[in-house]
């Protein structure tokens, strides 16, 4: 035995220093997707069913994945789960009816060596099944992509509706982030622009702008269709923005002048923020909400994006040329998008807050309006404007791909993106 | 004797004795294949490691020398430069270091000389005397041998001044035989694995990770260990498979370990 073990040590110590190391570096030339499996285990039901093609359609939204599904009756060893890195998926994702009739486990395998990643035990929330897999994908992303998810986002926008004999009408619909389950939330029968999301992620709302025939008031409305108005002085009443902390919110009015103005509610007090001769429009917070950006027109009649500061109380400007509207602030990349026209077509532009540095983001025909963000920073929703229609499309800024979510022919416009809420049928 | 020896020792002895001494021969030969094993990888591992792609890609000029088996030239190899940096000023100080051993000597001896002559307290006082004066000399003389490579080094600083600056890439890349066979090589492999290196659409573009094989005598890859993650499961598993669809590597390559860094 000792005359074996010394004869095995050797000949492993000789083994050892037999390798070397060559170090390379491999730049990609081109992109592939990564095989992503679903599987449901145990008796094939058509919500577990359901529900699985829910993440697969979520997850082949964002061009990154090759989703399959598929059911098997169980899951006895390691050695099934390593069947499926052989079929050539390194990631499966499990999904099985849990314990309790509003519970879904789920776990995330890599294949390779059959070591559970991340499972939970989801516990139902909302009544419907494809809130349950937006969950369920919010919940698996982070571990996939090191980001945040932002599939049970929802995606606010006002749709125009021209019935024969009628004058022209625009409602307020939701839909999910793929343009989806699309609701419709306000129909009256005015014209409702501009809405916006809230800031509270336990009960989510929105607030829209109604044109009545004395002013244009702001309406707040929740997911089911109850509305309020919360802002009813003469003349503009519209745009609100909300804190991140959801204290402080800024909107536009006029309030009977010639000029909208923006306004700050905090704590029940009404403070007039800007007090000049232009228009002040599409406030948005910056994230310590320590700063606004907003546009102005101040200057020729030509609108600039300006940042507001709370502190000082003075304003500075941002965009030094062109015609500049519908700031929209991400915290994650600590950028501003905005519209601009460029030849007389609006486009897209991002202005870096640390850099300083504008760069443009779409160049093709068609006016790109009322930009917002996706919760995770990677996508940027705005309205396409063409001669006969106007469509909703999402740009994945890393990619570069554009998806259209609404139909060609209808007429959509004021997208908002919501921030992730805990339950939608809350509210 | 040895013939004696055996004829004495019982049987049972006898072949216990022969496979001792088989043993002994074993682990012997063992240990000197060990040590040319580990002469031979030194080499080896060294050029490996010292091309430098990035300078190879600046569309430098490579010229290669095949007399010679490797050149450590500036352009081509930086990690070489650091690893075998004995500048030229050293070795010089160390010959005049010698030197000045040796005069130190030479006086010694002379000293030795008048130390028979004079008397043994007397020559003690003297020795005492003497010897700071002698590291006082050698202090000057390295004094000026310090200001003599100054000036020199001023009047190459001169000329390097005369010459016309050239850019980085016009500089050639001399390369020897060891070197060349190493680019060719990291050549081959490169080529191999940005076959199947395909990462998803869509993410942060300074990702990276480094992915650690081993190749196994067939030409496939035995092992893949994710050394350095990017943070990004789906890119790190992108990588694995792209690492995993390597099948029949050179033949160069088999039975080694290889890290690489899979960019975006």
């Amino acid at each position: 035995m000792k005359t074996k073990s010394f004869f095995s040590f050797f000949v492993l110590f000789f083994l050892n220093f037999s390798v070397f190391a060559v170090d390379l570096q491999v730049q990609a030339q081109q992109h592939a997707k990564v095989k992503f499996l679903i599987c449901t285990v145990g008796k094939k039901t058509a919500k577990l069913e359901a529900l699985a093609n829910r993440i697969q359609k979520d997850f082949l939204f964002t061009n990154q994945f090759a989703v399959s599904c598929r059911n098997i009756s169980t899951l006895k060893n390691k050695s099934n789960v390593k069947k499926f890195y052989n079929e050539g998926f390194p990631l499966v994702l499990f999904l099985k009816k849990g314990n309790g009739r509003k519970a879904i486990e789920w776990r995330l395998y890599d294949t390779q060596d059959a070591s559970m990643l991340v499972g939970k035990n989801y516990i139902k929330r909302g009544k419907k099944l494809d809130e349950w897999g937006h969950h369920i994908a919010d919940a698996v992303w982070p571990t996939l992509t090191g980001q945040e998810g932002f599939f049970s986002t929802k995606v606010a926008y006002c749709k125009e509706v021209r019935k024969p004999g009628k004058k022209l009408l625009k409602h307020v619909y939701i839909a999910d982030f793929d343009g989806s389950n699309e609701k419709l939330l306000v129909s009256t029968s005015t014209i409702n622009v501009a809405p916006r999301w809230n800031r509270d992620p336990d009960k989510p709302l929105l607030f829209y702008s109604e044109h009545t025939n004395k002013n244009v008031r702001l309406v707040m409305v929740n997911m089911k269709g109850h509305r309020k108005v919360v802002a009813n002085f003469d003349g503009i009443n519209m745009l609100p923005a909300f804190s991140p902390d959801g204290k402080q919110v800024v909107f536009c009015a006029s309030r009977g002048g010639g000029s909208c103005q923006l306004y700050l509610y905090q704590k029940g007090i009404l403070k007039k923020l800007t007090d000049n001769s232009g228009n002040n429009i599409s406030p948005t917070f910056s994230d310590d909400s320590k700063s606004l950006f907003y546009c102005c027109d101040v200057r020729n009649r030509c609108p600039q994006i300006y940042k507001y500061n709370f502190e000082t109380g003075k304003s500075e400007r941002l965009t030094s040329s062109g015609y500049c509207v519908s700031p929209s602030f991400c915290a994650k990349k600590n950028q501003l998008a905005y519209a601009k026209m460029v030849r007389g077509t609006m486009q897209l532009f991002l202005h870096d807050l640390s850099t300083k540095k504008d760069k443009q983001l779409t160049f093709d025909v068609g006016n790109k309006e009322e930009c917002s963000w996706s919760s995770c920073g990677n996508y940027l929703l705005f309205a396409v404007e063409t001669r006969k229609e106007s469509r909703l499309a999402m740009l994945n800024l890393n990619s570069n791909e554009r998806k259209f979510i609404t139909a060609g022919n209808s007429v959509c416009c004021y997208p908002a993106w919501s921030s992730p809420y805990s339950n939608f049928s809350a509210g | 004797m040895l013939r004696w020896r055996c004829k004495v020792l019982p049987k049972l002895r006898r072949h216990f004795f022969w496979c001792k001494l088989f043993f002994v021969s074993i682990i012997g030969h063992l240990f000197l294949l060990f040590g040319l094993l580990f002469a031979y990888k030194g080499t080896y591992f060294s050029f490996a490691v010292t091309i430098n792609r990035s300078a190879l890609g600046s569309g430098a000029p490579v010229v290669f020398l095949p007399f010679r088996k490797t050149v450590k030239s500036a352009s081509v190899v930086s990690s070489v430069q650091k690893r075998n940096k004995k500048p030229k000023q050293k070795s010089n100080k160390k010959t005049v270091v010698k030197k000045l051993a040796q005069k130190k000597i030479v006086q010694k001896k002379k000293k030795k000389n008048a130390k028979l002559k004079t008397l043994a307290v007397k020559k003690e006082a003297v020795k005492v005397a003497k010897k700071p004066k002698a590291k006082k000399s050698s202090k000057n003389k390295a004094s000026r041998v310090a200001h003599k490579k100054a000036e020199s080094k001023k009047n190459i600083e001169k000329v390097v001044q005369t010459q016309p600056v050239k850019e980085s890439g016009d500089q050639p890349i001399y390369v020897g035989q060891l070197e060349m066979a190493a680019i060719q090589m990291q050549d081959e492999m490169h080529q191999e694995v940005s076959k199947s290196w395909k990462p998803p659409a869509g993410l942060p573009k300074d990702l990276q990770c480094c992915v650690k094989i081993v190749v196994d005598w067939n030409g496939r890859v035995h092992e893949a260990i994710v050394e350095k993650p990017s943070g990004v499961l789906m890119y790190d598993i992108s990588a694995r498979t792209a690492v995993a669809k390597l099948d029949e590597l050179p033949r160069w390559a088999r039975g080694k370990e290889f890290s690489i860094t899979f960019k975006q």
